[in-house]
């Protein structure tokens, strides 16, 4: 919010400081006749909560278009919708973005992890290890396969 | 009618325009959702506003709200909000420190987790009460 506006004889800033107040929020302006003044809490609580638009992540400046597959495109329809019920604006697009973010971060932190060397390091047996190991060729070929 | 002799037509003081309005809200409840003594604090908010401002109007309704975190209850509360109407010159460095200091003692004396006060279509959450 812009704060070079006055309130009275002070800045937002210089309010801010003396009433030892956490970031302020413009509201605009509030009635004050009598019978409209009993409606102020639950005018404010409206305009704090929402702003009517959906909820944006003002750190996505760029736009770009991402190919999927349609049901992947219908599941995220999907959980917007299921948002959408519980009174969270939301669209698909936003979710593709969060999942996408998300995934993200938990691959770069797997990557941090194994690159500092304090995963995958776990001590096993070798007999155990061997078994692993034929779990996963017979798992990757698709076989099945016993390994008691 | 014109705008300079409605204030003689009304007999009304001269002097800088009294419209920045500040606003406050009275809990009714602690954060944990136990009663506080809401006339006492209202009448305090009252006090304090009338002698800083020169005037000050308080108006008691009922609430209700829906707690979406908490499975959609619905939650009823008594709200109390008391207005300021003055001059610009009057919400000030000296003001706005001693209605602070008012604001920090209701926070931390009915434990509240925010006081709430709106200064010309300027919202102003407080939540640590060290004044």
């Amino acid at each position: 919010m812009k704060k070079t506006r006055a309130l009275g004889s002070l800045s937002i800033n210089d309010t801010q400081k003396l009433l030892g107040a956490e970031h302020p929020t413009s509201i605009g302006k509030l009635p004050a006749n009598p019978i409209e003044m009993r409606m102020v809490p639950s005018i404010v609580r409206e305009r704090l909560v929402s702003r009517g638009g959906r909820p944006s992540d003002p750190a996505w400046t760029i736009v770009r278009k991402v190919p999927m597959r349609p049901e992947t495109w219908a599941e995220l329809d999907r959980c917007a919708h299921e948002l959408q019920g519980q009174n969270v604006r939301v669209s698909a697009g936003q979710i593709a973005a969060i999942a996408l973010e998300r995934g993200i971060q938990f691959v770069s932190k797997r990557e941090n992890l194994r690159q500092s060397g304090r995963s995958f390091n776990y001590l096993v047996a070798q007999d155990a290890r061997a078994l692993a190991q034929r779990a996963s060729i017979a798992l990757s070929h698709g076989s099945l396969f016993q390994c008691v | 009618m014109s705008k300079a002799n409605t204030g003689d037509w009304l007999g009304s003081m001269p002097g800088e325009r009294r419209d920045l309005v500040v606003t406050l809200f009275v809990p009714s409840q602690t954060r944990d959702g136990d009663h506080i003594d809401h006339d006492f604090w209202r009448t305090q908010a009252l006090t304090v506003m009338t002698s800083l401002f020169g005037g000050a109007t308080a108006v008691e309704c009922q609430g209700a709200w829906r707690d979406d975190e908490r499975g959609g209850g619905i939650k009823l509360e008594r709200n109390s909000t008391v207005q300021s109407y003055m001059a610009k010159t009057s919400w000030n460095n000296a003001t706005a420190t001693e209605l602070a200091k008012f604001l920090h003692y209701m926070g931390r004396e009915s434990n509240q987790g925010e006081i709430g006060l709106v200064v010309d279509g300027v919202y102003f959450p407080i939540r640590e009460f060290k004044k």
